[in-house]
């Protein structure tokens, strides 16, 4: 219990919060991480989204070594979730089934994710994947909710181009084997594409350390037409098993899970989470969602940046953090 | 655990203090005292500091050097290709210590090259520059590099190590009076943990070493941050299980409050966070 008074050191006439995170080695400003997770969390409270993909790319912003700030926040996205999910399932908005072979791919790609995240380590080029691959999502997420948002300022109902255009890739799902009735969400589809939807979400949770929303809410309303309510609970439910999954594989191959990160950014995450749902009730969607956009818009520029700019030392170390 | 180490501990610093010592006095007389003797790296650790203390033959110039063990790092050379940085090349350099202090009690100036060199303060860290070696893997085959190659990683190696801290040089940073010195370590935030040898060395005016001391400063991690380090590096899946059970935990604990939160204080009855 000792330690925990130990929070508050007095340096330099001033109080600074300094937390020293045993895996990643380093002493970090509690202010700064937590504001951080709290910034995220006002986000997802205001948007209804995950966030941890913004989370992953301000924690290296802030010096966090890559594969730390994903395995941790992948740890933080347990936290997040775990009450979602059971509420969702108390409500029966889970399709059981359907998590079920979500889960069967999601815990496959977690596990070669980590695997992955561990030979990319080797070669050295792991923050160049991971950064690569944040760009194009980042570009497509932002992309997308900013026309989205641009068009329904406009007032422009987002025409209903949804029941045209997947037709194509409806009849090529339908063609697949396996075929089966999902009852809670009133769908029928082959249980090949909802594995497959699983492993490449479980791969992302690893390398990038994000819950996939993004891609899982899309996927499940859209592709597979469930109602948004069962989507919204049968991703909570794969979401905590799929990063519960992950979390572990990182600690046992990577040594990359800092707890006392993941729990910091949870508080953060958890009170933002609250201030976010008050504050959405007063601002209309459309803006919210055009500024959403920019912001995830601008940390994609800033990774960009990152990548091009020539580095102020060539020489750098590569172990990446963790394994102390 | 603590309690059991410390008598082995007090006990290995006592011999070796009371062997230094002894060897100390017979070359005329420094004593070196540091306060405190340990570094504790728990939560709360940002760094910290180091008085080093002790006695020198009277009229003499000081050094006093702080060196911890060597350590093997894993470095990796930047190289654009097609317009994107990234890692060309990596190597592993062993030998260098992670930490190398100096203090003068003057100007570096002043301290004849000689002695520089045997002592291996320059502020070039030539010395400690060639204890290192660079090796760079070939197919499970271990090369070592050649001088050329060789030096520019460890002159990258030691900026990084500058640029925290760890490698440093102050001039004029030891108080000496009346055959009393009195510094101050600073120590940086990623100290790298073990046992640093900490050096006093007295130069008399005819230019020559005429006495010299050492102590050790223990580096170590205590507390949460030794439970949990350990646990990760050694016990992984145990670490797993435990960040995954206290994120659902805390995760479940707090969701539960907020809703008590909400109904007691704010008086609302259903209130949708998140998704």
């Amino acid at each position: 219990m000792k330690h925990l008074f130990k929070f508050f050191t007095i340096r330099r006439d001033k109080v600074v919060m300094e937390i020293y995170l045993p895996v990643a080695g380093m002493p970090v400003n509690v202010f700064v991480i937590a504001g951080l997770g709290a910034m995220v969390g006002v986000l997802s409270g205001l948007f209804g989204v995950g966030g941890g993909f913004l989370l992953t790319p301000l924690l290296m912003f802030v010096g966090i070594p890559p594969a730390v700030a994903a395995a941790s926040d992948t740890n933080q996205i347990v936290a997040a979730s775990a009450s979602g999910a059971l509420a969702h399932k108390r409500l029966g908005n889970v399709d059981m089934k359907l998590g079920a072979f979500f889960l069967i791919g999601g815990i496959f790609g977690g596990t070669l994710g980590a695997q992955l995240v561990k030979v990319l380590r080797g070669m050295g080029n792991y923050d160049l994947t991971m950064k690569l691959i944040y760009v194009v999502m980042l570009t497509l997420v932002g992309g997308f909710m900013f026309i989205e948002g641009l068009q329904a300022l406009k007032g422009k109902k987002a025409a209903k181009k949804e029941g045209a255009k997947p037709s194509a890739f409806k009849r090529f799902v339908a063609k697949l084997p396996l075929q089966t009735e999902f009852k809670v969400a009133g769908i029928r589809t082959s249980a090949l594409f909802v594995v497959g939807l699983g492993f490449i979400v479980g791969t992302l949770a690893a390398l990038l350390g994000v819950g996939g929303g993004f891609i899982t809410m899309p996927a499940m309303i859209y592709l597979l037409g469930m109602p948004t309510i069962v989507a919204i609970g049968t991703d909570l439910f794969q979401i905590v098993f799929t990063t519960m999954n992950v979390t572990i594989q990182q600690a046992i191959t990577n040594h990359s899970v800092d707890i006392v990160l993941a729990i910091l950014l949870f508080c953060g995450s958890t009170i933002g989470a609250q201030i976010g749902a008050r504050l959405s009730r007063r601002f209309k969607g459309e803006q919210l969602r055009v500024l959403l956009a920019v912001i995830v818009l601008a940390v994609m520029v800033k990774i960009v940046f990152e990548l091009v700019a020539t580095p102020g030392a060539l020489i750098q170390f590569s172990s990446g953090g963790g394994g102390h | 655990m603590r309690t059991m180490l410390k008598p082995f501990a007090l006990a290995a610093v006592f011999a070796l203090v009371l062997g230094l010592a002894a060897a100390g006095f017979a070359a005329s007389g420094a004593e070196i005292t540091l306060t405190p003797d340990r570094i504790e790296i728990g939560t709360g650790f940002n760094g910290g500091e180091v008085k080093v203390t002790g006695k020198v033959p009277e009229g003499s110039q000081v050094i006093i050097q702080a060196i911890s063990p060597e350590k093997r790092v894993a470095l990796s050379k930047k190289g654009k290709v097609s317009g994107v940085w990234m890692t060309v090349e990596k190597t592993q350099v062993s030998g260098m210590p992670a930490m190398f202090k100096v203090y003068t009690s003057g100007k570096m100036a002043d301290i004849p090259t000689d002695v520089q060199k045997e002592l291996g303060i320059d502020s070039d860290f030539s010395a400690v520059k060639s204890l290192a070696e660079v090796t760079e893997k070939h197919e499970e085959k271990t090369v070592t590099l050649d001088k050329e190659r060789a030096e520019e990683f460890v002159n990258g190696l030691i900026a990084l190590y500058r640029e925290r801290n760890l490698y440093t040089v102050d001039e004029n940073a030891v108080q000496v009076a009346g055959g009393r010195f009195a510094a101050t370590l600073q120590i940086p935030a990623d100290i790298p943990r073990g046992q640093t040898k900490v050096l006093v060395y007295a130069v008399g005016s005819d230019g020559s070493v005429v006495a010299s001391s050492s102590a050790l400063l223990n580096v170590e991690a205590v507390g949460l941050v030794r439970t949990l380090g350990d646990m990760a590096a050694h016990n992984a899946v145990a670490y797993g299980i435990l960040a995954v059970g206290v994120a659902l935990v805390t995760g479940i604990l707090i969701a539960q409050f907020f809703k008590w939160l909400q109904k007691a204080v704010f008086k609302e009855e259903h209130v949708e966070v998140g998704h």
